[in-house]
């Protein structure tokens, strides 16, 4: 029995550290953002002898939307000579090919699409397939759903022509804010995500995340590190990883923001985190050990490397943490009253957070401006539970299932919501 | 009890106060749409200028005014509280006593031809003028737009933009805050001041060539990058510290220094260049790509650049320095620059905080 109670002892410790460790983290971030020197070294660069870039568009069943990021394309500010938009259509059932095909005839020039039939499906399989003949210098990515401003793609390319810069990320900002409940939640999330973690850490020269959309990588940078990884489940954390490892950097462009949609409903954003979970741990098992040892990388991009590949694995901690609590108090340790202990905990998350959490998404309704949306950062709570339950839960299969019992892990996609118009109703368009 | 009760009121208090405007938002909706994320004044250096063009425009077109028409009696509301003055062709505009004794001209200032205007007077709105304009010393301007070649004296001041369709020229020690734009080639004076500039060619004044004298290199001397730098791609190695180039050399690589990078003389770089800490290009170096340092970068005299200049510190451009060509412009951006008089680029000059054009020793 001591054995056991000792055991769960220092769980719930460990526990507490880690998240401590976390809680500072976020709150370093949030303080940089609001007091710190802002980083954006490459934001002024206007005039160029710009490179040969592809804009890849992979598209499966997309529609509802593909129309409308290949028209918002066609009208971006790039020199036409240099740019090509390689739209991907990876065996749609639906009507994809067929709006592509149209749009293609359209604009002979700039659009060059692609049709998969065979091969490994999913975005990293195209990826992968694409840049394997790709004449580009640089590579950018677009999900379907996303409606890119004109100026986007050179703000995008602009950080490569430093030669250090392996990829560069943009900021992702949800389109279909108003549906419901479920959506301005997410806007409060991303905008916490992207405007003060993802800021943060290009400030304090940390480690910026390339997230698949609305950026892109250099061709010779890709093909350096061995290419996509068709076998990840988010390949592009695994890319970013490998990069640095490598020793490219990633950069965060905070001023390149392009619209998306997010999930209207509970089940596909509980998918949607369930994915993501298990293609970021996926890339932690593969990646932690090479960023500890990586002697080349700077003593904080390897602490900061290291919790970012950890930051999925910290919802089934805090929850191992709460069981360990109520274990304890059941077996007559526990120092304070269990319900206080809740209360505590729910009020510290609820002040502090966890995740891209609370403080970081007032700070960052702060810097967007968005005064009077913060008010809903209390109900963040609903989502910040039904997160730490959802990404538990793929833990615990991904570990159970997946790994142990050899099952392949496989792409899904997110639904569509897009009905009427072409998207162009956004304030940017 | 009692005091349990009332632990656990408050505390349910304080836990749900917080809810309250949370539901009433969610209720109310008043905050759904989704962020505006329009960057075209950012983008755009001639944004406000063509804004107010376009302003001009329309007010010509509602007025009903003919521009060939003599003034006045033109005046009234450019913008609601925002008097203007139509000038038409008239060259020498001629203030009422009150406003020269002031030395204000409080209006949106609209000339069709050429404008001629003293020196020391302080003009509060904007001045439209569809052919050259020529201000004496000693002006302040809140934006000027014109329809040609602009010309400011010395010591003027300009607070938000300007622009020309023609050629721009600033006058020593002036303070432009904001933008200049030209749809042709802007000259600065010694000693001017500058935030954001864009034109085809940007020359800085100088009264005689700069000599350099560094002898371009020699095709056959071509730099081998020590196998101790780590190769990142095929073309692009980094250096884990500081490095030295050397001079006259063919440097065929990208190369990234996580210290100081120092490059000779004559070298001739075919790609880009990246330090963390100090970029040093030498004399009558030509490189081909970008120099980037999140320290200050030095372009020593006579060197030339392709690619973009990033600093997140400064740029001290010399004498004789050619960045960018009027076929393929490019940007230099930094929160200082430090331009010498005889140095020319083509593109966009950004310093953040200040950009100074560095006056030249007397002999």
């Amino acid at each position: 029995m001591d054995l056991l109670i000792t055991g769960l002892e220092v769980t719930l410790w460990i526990n507490v550290a880690l998240i401590l460790v976390y809680m500072v983290r976020h709150v370093v971030f949030t303080l940089n953002r609001l007091f710190g020197t802002q980083r954006h070294p490459y934001l002024d660069i206007d005039v160029a002898a710009w490179p040969q870039v592809a804009v890849v568009v992979p598209c499966h069943n997309e529609e509802a939307v593909v129309e409308h990021v290949l028209d918002a394309l066609a009208e971006v500010d790039y020199p036409a000579d240099r740019l090509r938009v390689i739209p991907v259509d990876d065996r749609s059932a639906d009507r994809t090919w067929e709006l592509i095909s149209r749009h293609a005839a359209r604009h002979p020039t700039l659009i060059h699409p692609l049709r998969r039939v065979g091969g490994m499906p999913g975005k990293a399989a195209v990826l992968k397939e694409v840049t394997e003949t790709l004449d580009a210098e640089i590579l950018i990515v677009f999900d379907a759903d996303y409606l890119p401003g004109r100026g986007l793609i050179k703000q995008l390319v602009a950080p490569f022509f430093d030669a250090e810069v392996g990829a560069v990320m943009g900021r992702v900002v949800p389109q279909n804010v108003g549906t419901n409940l479920l959506t301005r939640l997410l806007d409060l999330e991303r905008a916490g995500g992207y405007q003060v973690d993802q800021q943060a850490r290009m400030n304090l020269r940390l480690v910026p995340q390339y997230g698949g959309s609305v950026g892109g990588a250099r061709v010779s940078a890709i093909r350096a590190v061995g290419g996509w990884r068709e076998t990840a489940l988010a390949e592009d954390t695994d890319l970013t990883y490998r990069l640095l490892l490598h020793g490219f950097k990633t950069v965060y462009e905070n001023r390149c923001e392009c619209y998306e949609e997010v999930p209207e409903v509970w089940q596909e954003r509980n998918r949607q985190i369930m994915r993501w979970a298990k293609g970021h741990n996926q890339a932690a098992w593969r990646y932690a050990r090479a960023v500890m040892m990586a002697g080349h990388l700077s003593p904080r991009e390897r602490v900061d490397g290291l919790l970012l590949l950890g930051v999925y694995l910290l919802a089934p901690l805090m929850v191992l943490g709460f069981v360990a609590a109520l274990a304890l108090h059941m077996l007559g340790e526990s120092l304070v009253p269990v319900s206080l202990s809740v209360l505590v905990a729910m009020v510290t998350f609820s002040a502090i957070g966890n995740y891209a959490a609370f403080f970081e998404i007032a700070a960052a309704m702060h810097l967007d401006d968005s005064r009077r949306r913060l008010r809903l950062l209390p109900l963040n709570f609903i989502n910040f539970l039904s997160s730490v339950l959802n990404v538990s839960r793929a833990f615990v299969t991904a570990l159970l299932f997946d790994r142990l019992a050899g099952r392949t892990l496989h792409w899904e996609k997110t639904s569509r919501y897009r009905r009427n118009g072409n998207g162009q109703d956004t304030p940017a368009a | 009890m009692i005091w349990h009760l009332l632990f656990w009121t408050v505390a349910a208090c304080v836990w749900l106060a917080p809810f309250l405007p949370a539901l009433r938002e969610w209720r109310f909706r008043t905050d759904v749409g989704p962020l505006r994320v329009s960057r075209a004044q950012d983008v755009n250096i001639r944004h406000f200028a063509h804004s107010f063009f376009d302003q001009v425009s329309a007010f010509f077109d509602t007025r009903g005014i003919d521009t060939r028409a003599p003034p006045p009696p033109y005046n009234g509301e450019f913008r609601p509280g925002e008097e203007f003055a139509f000038l038409g062709a008239v060259t020498r505009p001629h203030w009422p006593a009150a406003l020269r004794r002031s030395r204000r001209v409080p209006y949106v200032v609209i000339a069709t031809g050429d404008l001629l205007l003293e020196g020391g007077m302080i003009y509060q709105q904007e001045i439209y003028c569809g052919g050259q304009l020529y201000a004496g010393a000693d002006s302040t301007f809140r934006a000027v737009y014109a329809g040609t070649d602009l010309v400011l004296g010395a010591r003027c001041v300009v607070a938000r933009w300007l622009h020309s369709q023609g050629h721009v020229h600033i006058g020593p020690d002036c303070r432009i805050f904001g933008r200049i734009s030209s749809g042709s080639s802007i000259t600065l004076g010694e000693g001017t001041r500058f935030e954001r500039l864009n034109a085809t060619l940007i020359r800085t004044a100088a009264d005689e060539a700069p000599a350099i004298g560094v002898a371009p290199a020699p095709p056959d001397t071509v730099w081998s990058p020590p196998e101790s730098l780590r190769q990142l791609d095929a073309t692009t190695v980094l250096a884990a510290t500081s490095l030295q180039l050397p001079g006259a050399h063919t440097i065929g690589v990208a190369v990234v220094c996580q210290g100081s990078l120092d490059i000779g003389d004559g070298a001739r770089v075919t790609r880009a260049v990246k330090a963390y800490e100090r970029l040093v290009i030498g004399r009558g170096c030509s490189v081909q790509g970008a120099l980037v340092c999140a320290g200050p970068i030095v372009i020593a005299a006579g060197a030339e650049i392709a690619g973009p200049v990033v600093s997140e510190t400064s740029v001290d451009i010399a004498a004789g320095v050619t960045i960018g060509t009027p076929a393929a412009p490019t940007t230099v951006t930094a929160p200082d620059i430090r331009i010498a008089a005889g140095s020319q680029c083509s593109g966009t000059l950004w310093a953040r905080r200040q950009g100074r054009v560095a006056v030249a020793e007397r002999k």
